[in-house]
């Protein structure tokens, strides 16, 4: 890779998230165990990273354990990083592939049917302090739907991808998506209530 | 009520905030996956060294049990021959010595004086309470090869005519 007017001295250069490019010389010394180059590593992707655990899990304790264990098992696997993929992009489905392991160890009796899964969900009333949070109101989503929105509709993400992530059928991922969506705009259309 | 895939206006609006969001980690997260990483590096070490000394204990055992069921001599080839056929093929040797009178009458196995023939009494009785005692197969080698090795002098002292009276 060429490093261009754009890239600081870090040998990264200043696109934003994930698609940020990784000069080769940080990636080979991260390869060969050098923990600054990590370091170097995490101050660029440590927060697209958080921002995509956030998104999935809809927890702030879990998303800062999520990066911790996405971080640690980079350092275990970069050798076997070829670059066929953008480092970025590699990073962010290991990322989504930790939050989605997770979700399935904390499977619940009603993440097999869509219908159950939304059912007995409050009316979705939201302060107006939730609806500055954005990320909040993600939360009144059930998490298996969270991860089906975010994946889908904000990393692009095929409902082929997120069927064979969930262990799942195409149409259970459709589903759960129309569902999340419908309550998603429950969410935003609804009148904010006075706390 | 059908199912849509297609967001509406409003979740599209609140879908572009949220991916618009930049939420942050907390300030030491680094901190704590670097403390995290060495933890765990240094568990790994002192695994792979009580695993190392695991193994080599076992191996030294494992050497130690075998060197103590194993013939007089170590690992040698001659574990590898069969003694006790060896034995009664010369034993069937040294009959037929006796029978065709190539040997002086005297000279018999049974001979009390020749010290050969003591001790191939003595392996003869430590064979039989062996086989009584049912000991392991390999512990039975020495005393075959042993066997062998005295019905051999025999037989050369039998053909030479001569009489051992040492071994």
């Amino acid at each position: 890779m060429n490093r261009s007017a754009d890239t600081d001295v870090s040998g990264l250069n200043t696109l934003s998230g994930f698609a940020q490019l990784v000069d080769a010389t940080v990636l080979a010394r991260a390869q060969r165990g050098d923990m600054q180059a990590f370091a170097t590593l995490y101050a660029r992707f440590g927060q697209p990273c958080y921002g995509l655990a956030l998104r999935l899990t809809g927890n702030v304790t879990q998303a800062e354990d999520l990066v911790q264990e996405v971080f640690l098992k980079l350092i275990d696997t970069i050798r076997s990083y070829r670059g066929e993929a953008p480092f970025g992009a590699w990073l962010k489905r290991m990322t989504a592939n930790a939050a989605i392991d997770q979700l399935r160890k904390n499977r619940r009796f009603s993440d097999a049917d869509p219908e159950a899964m939304f059912a007995n969900l409050d009316a979705g009333e939201t302060s107006p302090a939730q609806r500055l949070d954005a990320i909040s109101l993600l939360q009144r989503l059930p998490p298996r739907a969270r991860a089906v929105v975010v994946l889908h509709e904000l990393e692009g993400y095929t409902h082929t991808e997120i069927a064979k992530l969930f262990g799942q059928s195409e149409s259970y991922s459709k589903s759960i998506l129309a569902r999340g969506l419908q309550r998603l705009h429950a969410v935003a259309a609804a009148p904010p209530t006075e706390t | 009520m059908t199912m849509n895939e297609t967001p509406s206006p409003e979740s599209i609006s609140l879908l572009r905030r949220i991916a618009d969001a930049r939420p942050e980690p907390s300030a030491d997260l680094w901190t704590r996956i670097e403390a995290a990483h060495t933890t765990r590096a240094r568990r790994r070490r002192l695994y792979r060294l009580v695993a190392g000394g695991a193994l080599s204990v076992a191996v030294i055992a494992s050497v130690a049990l075998v060197g103590l069921h194993w013939p007089a001599g170590g690992l040698n080839r001659s574990a590898d021959i069969d003694w006790q056929a060896r034995a009664q093929a010369l034993e069937l040797q040294l009959q037929a010595l006796q029978q065709t009178g190539n040997a002086p009458v005297a000279m018999t196995v049974a001979d009390t004086s020749d010290p050969a023939a003591i001790e191939l009494e003595d392996i003869d009785q430590r064979l039989q309470a062996a086989y009584e005692h049912g000991v392991y197969a390999n512990e039975l080698i020495p005393l075959w090869k042993r066997r062998s090795e005295l019905l051999a002098t025999l037989i050369t002292a039998r053909k030479e005519g001569l009489k051992l009276t040492r071994i």
